[in-house]
């Protein structure tokens, strides 16, 4: 009976892993350029005592679901969002990270940063804004600088764009997406003055929540039943 | 139960999210209003499992890290141009281009506006809508006919009797490198801040800081439309996340059922 009970143990605190996961994603569905963190569930053999048909279960990250999320006008001419395998490469100061959004800002420092502070990367290192340029960003990823009074855009950098296919991409313990190795992208397809929204399908996350608690209800129907077994055999004993 | 939590920061921010929509829907006839929205980040990965770890005879090709659920990154003032709206008030004036408009608090700090409703204070010296002092301060003298000011901020004003203008004073405009740095006081007022940068004040028209518009105001640059399609996806992503939460406590259920 104890094996019974530890088998649906295991099943019942992975699935409990996988409802974190399901949360996860809903709670991020509008977060923009958010994307579906994906996992598996293996059986494994067990070993020791007992039948070889024991299996138990192990999840695992399988990577995220790369797939493009909507892309949503917002009109601030400072957003930009990325298509395809491609990513923006952005820096906090540590370490780079990948995004699929970019919304610049120009700190007092003259560079070019986003929303939460990390530093916008170009092919030729940091660019500096002078104070009375205005920056404008062409569907190839390359940044002009327009100065009043003038006709001519002059083109002083080019961003950081990399590729990175699904099975390529990690994420790190800041919850960043990163990707060793990657290659830089050759022609970037950049649509500026719009976001990538999350790819979250709210249907197929809903069902598999509901999915969840279903088998997470099996497994404590197992508890159930071991217990009245267990039940049946002290009633044995005792008379 | 780690979904309940993580779920629970889902409803929080899209909480945070309609707070903010309502704010931008509410200050839709504000003159000068710059709509603001909340930019969201997914919080840190736990890592559960190291991948590569030995089971049984093989090992892992991936480890298991499960996000903890999501935060409001920022909220970001979108400082794009409003729209214009003729009011034919000498002292209505509206920013063509990116400045800001000095008006001197009466703590003394100075602090910058886009609303451009203003009027004259008892001793004739222009103020703005919430009665503080014009950053340079102008005084209109009071047997003045009419007031003219150039898309250059030069005051003028038309003496009884007079043909020619008699030029008083000049109005300036502040620029900031990162307008969306600045701290929002309330009041139409912003205050300067590390990261907007230093005022760089100088005569309208130069260094795209925007010409003046005498007699029109800028209305809010909100989007009543774009703003509603917001507050439909928050609210329904506020329902989702509430829909794991009661489906979490189900689970947590079915775990005291079966102790029972």
């Amino acid at each position: 009976m104890d094996k019974v009970l530890y088998t649906a143990m295991v099943a019942a605190k992975e699935i409990e892993l996988r409802k974190s996961v399901n949360a996860n994603n809903i709670s991020n569905a509008a977060t923009s350029g958010f994307k579906r963190q994906v996992v598996a569930t293996r059986a494994l053999e067990m070993f020791g005592a007992g039948h070889k048909t024991r299996t138990y279960a192990m999840t695992h990250t399988a990577g995220i679901d790369a797939s493009e999320g909507a892309i949503k006008y917002t009109g601030s001419s400072t957003d930009l969002t990325i298509r395809g395998d491609s990513w923006f490469v952005l820096h906090d100061g540590q370490n780079e990270y990948l995004s699929k959004n970019i919304s610049y800002a120009v700190n007092p420092a003259g560079e070019l940063i986003t929303m939460n502070g990390s530093k916008v990367a170009t092919s030729q290192g940091g660019v500096l804004v002078p104070n009375n340029a205005l920056v404008e960003v062409s569907a190839q990823g390359d940044i002009f600088f327009k100065y009043p009074e003038q006709a001519l855009l002059n083109k002083v950098a080019t961003l950081k764009t990399v590729v990175a296919k699904s099975n390529a991409i990690e994420i790190n313990a800041k919850g960043q997406v990163v990707s060793p190795n990657a290659k830089d992208v050759v022609f970037p397809q950049i649509v500026t003055g719009a976001l990538q929204q999350s790819n979250i399908n709210s249907v197929s996350l809903a069902m598999e929540s509901m999915d969840l608690s279903n088998r997470f209800q099996m497994n404590m129907k197992v508890y159930d039943s071991a217990k009245k077994m267990s039940d049946s055999t002290n009633r044995l004993i005792g008379n | 139960m780690q979904s309940l939590y993580t779920a629970a920061t889902g409803l929080d921010a899209q909480q945070k999210k309609l707070g903010t929509i309502a704010n931008n829907i509410a200050n839709v006839n504000t003159t000068g209003f710059k709509k603001s929205r909340l930019n969201m980040e997914n919080l840190l990965h736990q890592k559960i499992r190291q991948p590569g770890i030995e089971v049984g005879d093989s090992k892992l090709p991936s480890g298991l890290s499960i996000g903890v659920g999501v935060r409001v990154q920022s909220s970001q003032e979108i400082h794009s141009q409003g729209g214009l709206r003729q009011t034919d008030s000498d002292l209505d004036i509206a920013i063509n281009g990116d400045g800001f408009f000095q008006v001197v608090m009466p703590s003394g700090e100075v602090a910058y506006t886009r609303a451009g409703n203003f009027g004259t204070d008892g001793d004739g010296n222009i103020v703005s809508g919430n009665g503080y002092l014009v950053e340079p301060q102008i005084t209109v003298p009071v047997d003045a006919m009419s007031v003219e000011i150039s898309q250059e901020g030069v005051v003028s004003v038309r003496m009884q009797g007079q043909v020619a203008l008699q030029q008083i004073g000049e109005l300036e405009l502040a620029k900031f490198i990162n307008p969306s740095g600045l701290s929002n006081n309330g009041g139409n007022l912003y205050l300067e801040t590390g990261s907007s940068g230093a005022p760089i004040v100088s005569q309208p028209g130069i260094d795209g800081i925007g010409t003046l518009l005498q007699g029109q105001l800028e209305i809010s640059n909100v989007n009543v439309a774009e703003e509603m399609v917001a507050m439909i996806e928050g609210q329904r992503a506020y329902e989702m996340a509430s829909k794991v939460v009661s489906s979490s406590s189900e689970m947590i259920k079915h775990v005291n059922d079966a102790l029972r």
